[in-house]
């Protein structure tokens, strides 16, 4: 039995999974639209700590998420993008005998946003569970 | 003399590219060749159903040369070399029609500065100077600046330069954020390339751990370029831009005004005075050493700034469409 729910296939008795998916190191996927919506956070997350660059943010991503693959081609426009709303500022650093490299900082606005997002993502968590906790039979 | 199929077919495309003389003429020579080497293949002369059938369109077909043109030209690549004779051609005409307004308002403006007559003489030559110096630059001067360099030379064409230039062909942003967006990818991509075994073959390996040009590119370009606010939100409307133009128009006649009293007579309001010293008087008030000075230039800055918001508005604002009774009844 297969049924039609615009992005998600309803398939057989147990697994509801979105036509594009996007796979994790564990072995487990997660559809590519909660990590779309997700990498925002998981990128400011990433610069609070340190200046860095674009592929370095997916270095990070990928190294604390445990493989959590983000494509690479997605990382620039959503960095760009944060830029433009204040959230994130760019600067060259030079190094010495190496193409200078554009790192991206936090500002004081994307911090704040950051918080917020926190706050927000728990929130949702705090909601979903109890849907998601096992039925008392 | 009826025209072949092809002509027509030919000639429908040309009547729809939207592009100047000779960017029509070099791509529809393209086109030319491409269609006649299709119709030695034929056992019969095409009609112009079978032309669109296998060509698409003379619109799809003028549509897509045109936005393939735009696109490249707004990549910054070159214009193509049978264009650059052309293009030098046509500033050298507007050099030539910018030469007469520029003669004869130097003619004037030494003219009336050695009669010392008045300022309308200066203003009229000033005015015509500007003509000339308008003429000199045509709008689209900059675009096809002949001496352009392309972000990444076609010549050097590793599979990362072939990349990264369909890339940047399919950007339509300024120059420093292509060079920087461009900048980035390539150390991306380079740095990709050195953690891999085996330096990447073609533009299609790194499309499949890069992403596709087409994705990038237009998700690039919706993150870098302005976005659009809707009607609803807006601040502005064509109503304020009008009323910022005629609150303009009123300081500067203020400011006219101000120049007769400094300097009676030029515009025959006043008692007119010696010219020498109504030169003497304008000096003065154009170097702010005049109690008006400071007034003066202040209505003129504001004039000026008001005229450039409403300009900036007029070109933000769709233009004002009157509302149909039917859809102000399905609002209702």
């Amino acid at each position: 039995m297969s049924i039609d729910m615009g992005d998600y296939i309803l398939r057989g008795k147990t697994s509801v999974l979105p036509r594009k998916i996007c796979s994790y190191a564990a072995g487990m996927r997660f559809p590519s639209d909660w990590i779309r919506g997700l990498t925002p956070m998981l990128v400011l997350e990433t610069v609070a700590a340190d200046e860095l660059s674009g592929l370095h943010i997916l270095a990070r991503i990928k190294e604390r998420g445990e493989g959590l693959d983000i494509p690479d081609g997605t990382i620039y426009p959503l960095l760009y993008r944060l830029e433009k709303q204040g959230l994130l500022r760019s600067s060259l650093r030079r190094r010495p005998r190496e193409r200078s490299q554009r790192v991206y900082e936090l500002t004081d606005a994307g911090r704040r946003a950051l918080a917020a997002e926190k706050r927000r993502w728990h929130q949702l968590v705090n909601h979903i569970q109890p849907f998601l906790a096992p039925r008392p039979t | 003399m009826k025209r072949s199929a092809v002509e027509r077919y030919l000639q429908d495309i040309a009547s729809e590219l939207p592009l100047r003389r000779f960017e029509r003429r070099r791509l529809l020579s393209d086109m030319t060749a491409r269609v006649r080497a299709w119709q030695q293949s034929q056992p019969s002369p095409p009609t112009v159903k079978h032309l669109a059938r296998e060509f698409g369109s003379p619109r799809n077909v003028a549509r897509s040369l045109a936005k393939v043109e735009r696109a490249r030209l707004a990549a910054g690549c070159r214009p193509a070399r049978r264009d650059r004779a052309s293009i030098a051609y046509m500033l050298a005409r507007r050099t030539f029609l910018a030469t007469i307004p520029i003669t004869f308002s130097a003619i004037c403006l030494v003219h009336r500065l050695d009669g010392l007559r008045d300022v309308g003489g200066l203003l009229f030559g000033a005015a015509l100077l500007l003509c000339g110096a308008f003429a000199l630059v045509p709008p689209d001067a900059r675009r096809m600046r002949p001496g352009r360099r392309p972000t990444i030379s076609p010549r050097r064409r590793g599979p990362i330069d072939e990349y990264l230039h369909a890339v940047a062909c399919r950007l339509s942003v300024p120059s420093p954020d292509r060079r920087r967006v461009l900048d980035e990818l390539r150390g991306h991509i380079y740095a990709l390339q050195d953690a891999r075994a085996t330096p990447f073959r073609s533009a299609r390996e790194i499309e499949a751990s890069f992403g596709r040009v087409r994705s990038l590119a237009r998700a690039i370009q919706r993150s870098l370029t302005v976005t659009l606010v809707p009607r609803e939100q807006r601040k502005y409307e064509r109503e304020h831009a009008r009323w910022l133009i005629a609150s303009a128009v009123a300081l500067f006649a203020f400011a006219g005004l101000i120049l007769e009293l400094v300097t009676p007579g030029r515009i025959s309001l006043m008692e007119p005075k010696p010219c020498v010293d109504a030169i003497r008087e304008f000096a003065r008030l154009l170097l702010v050493a005049h109690p008006f000075a400071l007034l003066w230039w202040g209505l003129i800055a504001a004039g000026v700034r008001m005229l450039v918001l409403a300009s900036r508005i007029t070109a933000t604002c769709p233009p004002d469409v009157p509302r149909s009774p039917q859809r102000m009844t399905a609002k209702a």
